[in-house]
């Protein structure tokens, strides 16, 4: 009977931090929403358009077409992602949710050419933006 | 492209030269045996994906490679642990281990070298570019090893404090590959620190390749790398006490 109360108490304090662990586990999971697709594609060493809009604060899914026969390598520091995109293939990468603001991206295997910008625009203006150019 | 060349094969041969002098401290007395279960499975597993790149590209709506990627990455970091806790194997699941991180930096450099529209770049800027990028990587790697020599004798903790961090980058890069390819969720970001120490400065570039630096993670990379070093500084002390 002893050795099952000592038992309860040793698990208490492991079961807190284990609760604790779960909640923190539970921040990170996204909520569940439809997602914008947005397509970049590649040609001649550059990316069409060179200017992408995307909503701030949701997550986005960006299809990038590479028309080259070439390999490019879609990279971006500040948006913390890069992926290789085999020639006249096409890749699928998932970005944000992004707070407003300038994300610049190139090509790793042509720099000087192949650059980029995607800007986030908060929510009221990507509406406008939205009704300017019909998507 | 001379510089392109340099900083790209630079870039990938880096982690994988630091990782083979890490191994190699560890395994001083039997560094040709280590070498030796290196090379071929290196060159097994980049000739595998070399030659189905295109059809493991496709896979999964289109990110097959980043979870290939990302599986050799974790394999990496799993059999380091595994040589810390079980030293009967530790010469080949470490030398595995390297043969995982090779297979995914050579790819990356026979994509870049041999793969058509690379008519651009001379044959010189590559074959200089190349021995240029792979020459400074492995001056940077011998220091590195030289330097760990001295703090494995003088302080054994602090090899394991080195040698946890080394492979918990690993779980670092899957983590971002498997991100961006929407398998694990990201959280809010912890914090930013571009203009303190920026990813792409010489220091951050260094870091990032030793530790898996990273000047904007996300809370579920944060986790997970504290949750992994947590768990490979335990197997080395384990290792440490069963000497």
């Amino acid at each position: 009977m002893k050795n099952k109360e000592l038992k309860h108490k040793k698990l208490r304090p492991n079961h807190q931090k284990l609760v604790a662990v779960k909640a923190l586990l539970l921040l990170t999971l996204p909520v569940v929403a439809e997602q914008n697709v947005f397509e970049l594609r590649i040609k001649d060493h550059l990316f069409q358009p060179s200017v992408l809009y995307v909503p701030a604060g949701e997550k986005v899914k960006l299809l990038v077409l590479n028309q080259d026969p070439s390999p490019e390598e879609f990279e971006s520091f500040s948006l913390n992602r890069e992926k290789v995109i085999l020639g006249l293939g096409k890749a699928t990468l998932f970005i944000g949710p992004l707070a407003p603001g300038q994300y610049q991206f190139f090509g790793e295997y042509n720099p000087d050419s192949a650059q980029g910008v995607l800007i986030a625009l908060p929510e009221a203006e990507w509406l406008q933006h939205k009704a300017n150019h019909a998507y | 492209m001379l510089i392109n060349t340099v900083l790209m094969v630079l870039r990938e041969l880096l982690p994988l030269c630091l990782l083979l002098a890490t191994l190699l401290v560890w395994h001083r007395a039997l560094w040709r045996h280590l070498l030796w279960c290196f090379v071929l499975p290196s060159l097994l597993l980049l000739s595998l994906i070399s030659l189905n790149m295109v059809w493991i590209s496709e896979q999964l709506d289109g990110v097959g490679l980043e979870l290939l990627y990302s599986l050799l990455y974790i394999s990496c970091y799993v059999l380091l642990c595994i040589s810390a806790f079980n030293p009967g194997y530790a010469v080949w699941t470490s030398a595995l281990s390297a043969a995982c991180l090779f297979s995914i930096s050579g790819s990356h450099l026979l994509l870049y070298i041999w793969l058509p529209g690379q008519a651009d770049h001379t044959p010189a800027d590559l074959l200089l570019g190349s021995a240029l990028g792979a020459g400074i990587g492995a001056s940077i790697a011998v220091l590195w090893y030289y330097l760990l020599a001295e703090l494995k004798q003088w302080r054994s903790s602090s090899y394991q404090v080195l040698l946890s961090l080394v492979g918990t980058r690993q779980v670092m890069m899957a983590s971002a590959l498997l991100i961006q390819s929407d398998w694990l969720p990201a959280g809010p970001q912890v914090w930013h620190s571009e203009h303190g120490l920026s990813e792409q400065s010489e220091l951050g570039f260094f870091l990032q390749a030793l530790l898996g630096y990273e000047a904007t993670p996300v809370l579920s990379q944060l986790l997970l790398y504290l949750l992994c070093f947590t768990l490979l500084f335990w197997c080395c002390r384990l290792m440490e006490k069963t000497r």
